[in-house]
């Protein structure tokens, strides 16, 4: 199917539904819009930045008319490729529609537009004693309309869960420029499909999310944290899976790699523990049950012969930590100049085993210059391995793309997990979608697809919707 | 290696390491302010990527967006991938500028500190003006030799409203019974403007002046009252001419050190709440954040508050990377916003280091008609001495 352009008058249209300070063709922004964190690039024919549900609404419309691609962004963190245009056509930029527009406490929900910032709005909460729990990496930047789009999850899903556990309703503007509200305010309701959750995690495939309810719930009045650090993964996953059989839920049960734990404290200026493989574990409650809490993961923990172990209840050190944590992924940008996530979620039991088969993929690929480190959310399955190599050379470039052929179809999937845990498909897992959902699963979602967005404007070529695999750039 | 010299190109591996992880979104000032990528830290960092490979040739657009950026260093602490954004939008505008596509307002302050050896192109005898001004003919001795050489900096030597900073130092370090001088017009701006503006080549020159009119003087130890001298002072003059055989602090360091030896005392209780705001050179840029803040909590009566963001996470008011002589507006605004921070903690003071952080503060404070006041730090103790500053 061909799509339209974007012509002198497409651009005389938008800006008179946003004013031309909100509409931009310039080179530069053109190419500050055309990557994420990934490696493609694809540069959109225009730019533009509403600011409110209607303008929103009145570019779908228009677009939905030219039959001109529009694909939403909030602050462009993806590591899948989802916010880039890989047709072309419209970038719609919703960073500018940013205000929380209400603090409920009595019945612990927030409404915000879609642009607000994660850690912006915990800012705001704060001081209220509440919290938005999902805790991407990405939080000190990712949107809530970004979280939405794919159900982040992050450092504290063990305890809380993903993005999806919090979103009460959603005001979603359809490719077709009708506005929808979804679920409803009250805690519980069947009343409907349940089109939120189907939106949640869609990727900007079906709509636009313009506003989000949002259940909150109080901070833990204290923590404490340990570091573990084993010498081999394998013991530092069987310590993990000790803490979790024995029914304790903490905060955070999270892990990084050798090579991550040795940049991610470098940056964030942890010192003092000896390098190896680091399990960190954040336990949150009350003053006086929080200490046992962490004593006994501690000492299950200790059960798989840790090279050492810390406790702390600083809260300076315990933030130093996490921000170590969550800034692994870019601080292996450190090692090598390109770094690549990935995002698989496994079946508990299988994730000892995926781990080791993972850290032998460079071995397996035997580029010089192309590395792997591997950290994430052990406690819930989820890990991310991290390519690094450098793109600019051809033969690394190429191994990468193996690397991924070798992460999802030799490990992740036939041990019975999935291709994504909480970034989304996206462009780069695209072409093994089939391989996990099957051809029939696919088609129902194209089938669905085509209900939202007959005319196939939104967010085209990857994720869920398809046409896919359209994997160019790689 | 990057350099103070290294252009553009040298910036290539820098720029294709930012992975667009976008945590220096967070905080940026002004990225608030333009809302579109290329006026984030991120976002200029992929202009200059394109630049150097070039897709896009300079232009207005890439010089507005390079100048709309206070250089506060959030950024450069913020990135996990270690990327010097810092430098890398420094190098840019010594491209525009070579290119000729700077803002006007650059070239008169490169002109006027080339000729005049200030930003502000008054003469260099007015230099001292600050001296009668603030009535310490008595006090001030010009270009004597002494171990201690205060050097106050163009801001405080020239703004009548800054003055009060340069008085206030010489006043304290007269109490405490210091031997010192100054340079007197021997002294020349520093050179960070320079820097900031993207006319880094006559710095060489700059640096080699004042120093070895430092050294004639005899000074072991040269003390300022500015965040941007001693950022100059202590991190770009050892890449340009290397050692410079001598120590250099800022006057709240010396001031701590004073406190600790009990030799600096307070006889007034001020009662009062006060925040303090770090300035982006002398906190992320040089690390010292705590020296103030003992000095403050030191003082009988005062209340110290803690800003929202505070210490690395600062937010720049505004009055530095020369944005306020590109883009006053946002300057001003950048100022409001942190007057709105010290509302939120109830603070009656916003105390600083820094002459430029008081002047953009003070003019945001004149047009709200705000009730808060803005010290410097040196105001501040003189008081608590009881030493009668202007």
């Amino acid at each position: 199917m061909a799509y339209g352009r974007v012509s002198e008058g497409t651009l005389r249209e938008l800006e008179g539904i946003i004013g031309s300070e909100g509409v931009s063709t310039r080179p530069e922004e053109l190419y500050c819009y055309s990557r994420d964190s990934t490696l493609f690039a694809f540069k959109p024919d225009v730019v533009v930045r509403p600011k409110s549900t209607e303008q929103v609404a009145a570019i779908l419309g228009l677009a939905n008319r030219e039959r001109i691609p529009v694909t939403p962004r909030g602050a462009g963190t993806s590591a899948a490729g989802s916010p880039l245009p890989v047709m072309g056509g419209i970038l719609m930029d919703m960073s500018a529609m940013n205000r929380i527009l209400s603090v409920d406490l009595e019945n612990q929900a927030v409404a915000v537009e879609a642009g607000v910032v994660c850690d912006a709005l915990n800012e705001e909460l704060k001081p209220y004693g509440f919290f938005f729990p999902p805790d991407p990496a990405s939080s000190p930047a990712c949107t809530i309309g970004g979280m939405v789009n794919t159900n982040a999850a992050g450092n504290r899903t063990i305890k809380y869960g993903p993005t999806r556990n919090y979103v009460l309703w959603l005001e979603v503007v359809l490719p077709t420029g009708e506005v929808v509200q979804t679920g409803s305010k009250t805690l519980k309701s069947v009343s409907d499909y349940d089109l939120t959750r189907l939106i949640v995690g869609s990727e900007g495939s079906l709509g636009v999310v313009t506003k989000v309810g949002l259940k909150i719930v109080p901070l833990p009045e204290s923590y404490a944290t340990a570091s573990l650090v084993y010498d081999s993964i394998g013991a530092l996953a069987r310590a993990a899976t000790r803490i979790r059989l024995a029914g304790i839920v903490p905060e955070m049960l999270e892990f990084m790699d050798r090579k991550t734990t040795g940049v991610a404290f470098e940056y964030a200026g942890v010192k003092g523990l000896p390098e190896g493989n680091l399990l960190l574990v954040d336990c949150g409650g009350s003053k006086e049950a929080v200490g046992a809490i962490l004593k006994k993961c501690v000492d299950l923990g200790e059960r798989e012969k840790p090279m050492h172990v810390e406790q702390t209840t600083d809260t300076a050190y315990r933030e130093k930590l996490i921000m170590a944590r969550k800034a692994a992924l870019p601080a292996l940008a450190r090692l090598r100049p390109s770094t690549v996530m990935e995002d698989c979620a496994l079946p508990l039991s299988k994730l000892p085993e995926a781990a080791a088969k993972v850290e032998e993929i460079p071995r397996r690929l035997n580029v010089e210059g192309l590395d792997l480190g591997n950290f994430g959310h052990i406690g819930d399955g989820n890990m991310h391995p991290t390519f690094t190599f450098d793109e600019r050379v051809e033969e690394q470039r190429a191994a990468f793309f193996r690397g991924l052929d070798i992460l999802y179809k030799e490990i992740v999937l036939p041990l019975g997990g999935s291709l994504t845990g909480e970034h989304g498909i996206g462009l780069i897992r695209a072409p093994y979608m089939e391989l996990e959902h099957g051809s029939a699963a696919v088609e129902l979602m194209r089938r669905l697809k085509r209900l939202f967005d007959p005319n196939l404007i939104l967010n085209p070529g990857k994720g869920k919707g398809g046409p896919y695999p359209l994997r160019k750039g790689g | 290696m990057i350099t103070i010299n290294s252009s553009l190109a040298d910036f290539r591996e820098e720029v294709q390491r930012c992975m667009r992880c976008g945590f220096c979104r967070a905080l940026c000032p002004t990225w608030d302010f333009v809302g579109w990528e290329s006026g984030s830290p991120r976002g200029r960092m992929q202009i200059i990527k394109v630049l150097l490979d070039e897709e896009v040739q300079v232009n207005e657009y890439v010089a507005d967006r390079m100048y709309k950026c206070a250089l506060c260093g959030y950024c450069l602490w913020r990135c996990p991938s270690g990327v010097k954004t810092t430098d890398a939008i420094r190098a840019a505008r010594d491209h525009l500028v070579r290119q000729g596509y700077h803002p006007r307002v650059i070239d008169e302050i490169d002109g006027r500190i080339g000729e005049n050896h200030n930003p502000y192109g008054l003469s260099k005898e007015d230099r001292t003006q600050w001296i009668a001004f603030t009535g310490l003919d008595d006090l001030v001795k010009t270009g004597k030799g002494a171990e201690i050489l205060f050097f106050p900096g163009c801001v405080a030597s020239f703004s009548s409203r800054a003055m009060v900073v340069a008085a206030a130092t010489s006043q304290i370090l007269d109490a405490l019974g210091v031997n010192w001088t100054i340079l007197g017009d021997e002294e020349w701006c520093c050179g960070n403007p320079l820097l900031l503006s993207g006319k880094s080549e006559p710095m060489k020159r700059v640096a080699e002046h004042n120093v070895n009119a430092m050294h004639r003087l005899g000074a072991k130890m040269v003390v300022t009252s500015c965040a941007g001298c001693y950022r100059t002072f202590t991190q770009d003059y050892p890449r340009v001419i290397g050692n410079l055989g001598f120590q250099v602090y800022h006057v709240s360091q010396v001031l701590e050190n004073m406190l600790n030896q009990d030799k600096l005392k307070f006889s007034r209780d001020l009662d009062v709440t006060v925040t303090y705001h770090d300035p982006c050179e002398l906190g992320r840029h040089t690390g010292v954040y705590e020296p103030p803040r003992r000095i403050l909590r030191a003082i009988p009566g005062i209340r110290l508050v803690e800003l929202p963001n505070n210490r690395f996470l600062t937010r720049c008011c505004g009055g530095g990377g020369i944005l306020k002589a590109t883009n006053p507006e946002i300057a001003l605004n950048l100022a409001h916003k942190k007057l709105e921070e010290a509302h939120r903690v109830k603070a009656k003071i916003i105390a600083s280091s820094c002459p430029s952080c008081k002047l953009n503060l003070s003019d945001a404070i004149a047009a709200n008609e705000d009730p808060t006041q803005t010290l410097d730090i040196t105001e501040i103790v003189a008081q608590a001495m009881n030493l009668k500053v202007m």
